[in-house]
């Protein structure tokens, strides 16, 4: 089940383990530099409205009063651009559960290092620690951190997990598909009632094989065969032994898994016969 | 063992797993409390029999796809049930009224120590305006020290509903610079502590030397015994922070860093929370007429409340001594353990 990522194991309250893949360091900087754009529309925003109220105020105040109405203006611009970035990390993800806009869009969510959400002391931590980590010791110690944490994150107690499951129900459940060659289900086989449904699985995960070499494929063919004639009980000079091991296989599978197939068929792949088959007797 | 094919194992449980997918989905943006309790216990029985399945699937599945279907459902769904509770305003005044005066009282080593900082800061400006006569000119901003010499009032403010907001907001971000600067090992945080010193101690070198010390001293005093407590209990959370990452103890220096952030946030933020009181004060009484006595009488008063707060508030009756828990020692792990 590995998927290349580095993963976060966290055991449950039901001793369960789950694995959480941690985000990297690129996806982590391409959902910072969307949440960038936003917070630079909003900042903008926030500019302008002090401007605007600022030019008021030395429009009364006029002469000496207005030098001073516009470096107070400047101060509170420079305070009220670092609230307002703390502020909109802090809300967008207090209201989201840990994703702002930027990681909504990557598929990321901020959870603790123990799998739990973060909660405000631990939004407001890691955005506040973006004061140093934008120094560039966040990018630093991302990069070599095993979970690529920043230290807004060690700071928070909290790690950046990927969200997008690349397995959805729908695939995790199908039923995998069976590849045949002839698809000719041939004679009645004598004792398949000897065979129950580890059989019929076994036979199925062979069937279900692709990329299989063709020489790979007989020889697997032909060990699974042979427990499988000896379960049988079939006797020593019984046709189904002459068989070739992989059309053998393939018929029983035909015959086998009606029996035990409730609803979930799996599809059928046909390969066509391989030339050194021959006709089977 | 039971023999469970994978069909078999997925054929039963599949409309548990979408319900709780559906469910998890309609959750993840929206929040639990919002919902009945029916449809609570649903999700929470769904989730716990996810994880069963999901134990289930690592042993007899491990390299299937339902696997780590059911990893990642189980993780969003467990995300999503195990939340923190929820800021209450309740909460938050009571944190006020006696958590905050006690978690400073636990740090209150850090407290001098970025004290000493200040103190340090201080002197060294002071002793700097004094030696060195010839760098005057940079070390005290000109205008400042023009109309001091002139004996005005220092700043003219003349909107204080807009200078009020300036300054605690300007207030604000200089005080969490210097909290979250404990995470350069507390050096960025001592370092800023003492600027401030530097500052006020030039300033009050110049205006001494000028001979206008009680103008200038009764004029920052309203606001300037508050602000500049809030920094130095914010330089003293930063020293906190900057103290676990040097010294982490028994603990990963990791854990040792939230743990500290964890234990000093809610001063350093009540302690901010409180330079909004200053800001109103530089902004309407600083610069006002009353005479400079009453100034500094208010900055007394202020001053005396924010410490009679800090060491008095929420202080526990002492128990019987034998009967103290928290005063049990706390048991150390044995070596190499």
């Amino acid at each position: 089940m590995s998927t290349g990522y580095d993963r976060q194991r966290v055991t449950t309250a039901d001793n369960v383990g789950i694995s959480f893949r941690v985000a990297g360091l690129a996806t982590r900087i391409a959902a910072a530099l969307f949440d960038a754009v936003v917070l630079g529309c909003l900042l903008f925003a926030v500019t302008v409205l002090i401007v605007a109220i600022a030019d008021a105020a030395a429009g009364t105040s006029g002469g000496l009063g207005a030098g001073a109405v516009f470096s107070l203006a400047g101060l509170l611009i420079g305070a009220a651009w670092l609230l307002v970035a703390i502020l909109y990390f802090t809300v967008s993800q207090m209201l989201s559960g840990g994703r702002t806009l930027g990681k909504s869009a990557m598929g990321l969510r901020v959870i603790r290092v123990d799998g739990g959400s973060a909660g405000l002391s631990g939004y407001f931590l890691r955005s506040a620690a973006y004061i140093v980590d934008l120094l560039g010791v966040g990018f630093l110690l991302m990069f070599f951190h095993p979970l690529s944490r920043r230290l807004g994150d060690l700071l928070a107690g909290t790690v950046v997990v990927r969200e997008r499951t690349p397995v959805t129900l729908v695939v995790a459940t199908a039923p995998s598909p069976v590849f045949l060659r002839s698809g000719d289900a041939g004679p009645a086989i004598d004792g398949l009632s000897h065979l129950g449904e580890r059989e019929l699985a076994a036979v199925r995960t062979f069937l279900s094989r692709p990329g299989l070499r063709p020489d790979q494929r007989a020889d697997l063919a032909a060990r699974l065969t042979l427990p499988l004639l000896e379960r049988m009980h079939l006797p020593t000079g019984a046709p189904e032994r002459m068989w070739p091991p992989e059309l053998f296989l393939e018929r029983l599978y035909l015959q086998l898994a009606p029996r035990f197939d409730r609803g979930g068929s799996h599809p059928v792949q046909h390969l066509g016969p391989p030339p050194r088959w021959g006709t089977p007797p | 063992m039971s023999a469970i094919s994978l069909d078999g194992f997925t054929g039963g449980r599949r409309a548990r797993w979408a319900e709780l997918e559906a469910r998890t989905a309609a959750l993840s943006s929206s929040r639990l409390r919002g919902l009945r309790a029916g449809d609570i216990e649903r999700f929470a029985t769904l989730y716990r029999r996810a994880a069963s399945d999901l134990a289930i699937a690592r042993r007899d599945f491990p390299d299937e796809a339902v696997t780590e279907y059911l990893n990642s459902l189980c993780g969003r769904a467990h995300v999503l049930l195990h939340r923190g509770s929820a800021p209450r305003p309740s909460s938050a005044l009571r944190f006020f009224a006696t958590g905050a005066p006690r978690v400073f009282r636990a740090n209150a080593g850090y407290f001098l120590a970025s004290l000493a900082c200040l103190v340090a800061g201080t002197a060294a400006g002071w002793l700097a305006y004094d030696l060195r006569p010839d760098l005057r000119e940079l070390l005290v901003p000109d205008s400042l020290f023009n109309q001091m010499a002139q004996g005005a009032p220092g700043v003219s403010v003349p909107e204080p509903f807009l200078a009020a907001p300036s300054i605690f907001l300007h207030n604000i971000e200089v005080a969490l610079v210097i909290f979250i600067g404990g995470l350069c090992f507390g050096v960025l945080s001592a370092f800023l502590i003492f600027l401030q010193g530097w500052s006020l101690g030039t300033l009050g070198a110049a205006v001494h030397a000028g001979g206008y010390d009680y103008s200038f001293w009764s004029l920052i005093a309203a606001h300037g015994v508050l602000e500049l407590s809030i920094t130095v209990t914010a330089g003293a959370a930063g020293l906190r922070i900057g103290d676990a990452l040097l010294r982490p103890g028994m603990r990963s220096r990791g854990d040792a860093l939230a743990h500290a952030a964890e234990d000093i946030l809610g001063l350093a933020l009540a302690a901010m929370v409180l330079l909004v009181v200053a800001g109103i004060l530089e902004a309407f009484v600083s610069p006002g007429t009353l005479p400079g006595g009453a100034k500094i009488a208010i900055g007394t008063g202020v001053g005396a409340c924010f410490y009679a707060w800090l060491l008095l508030a929420g202080r526990r009756r002492r128990a019987i001594p034998g009967l103290r828990l928290d005063a049990t020692p706390e048991i150390g792990l044995p070596a190499g353990g």
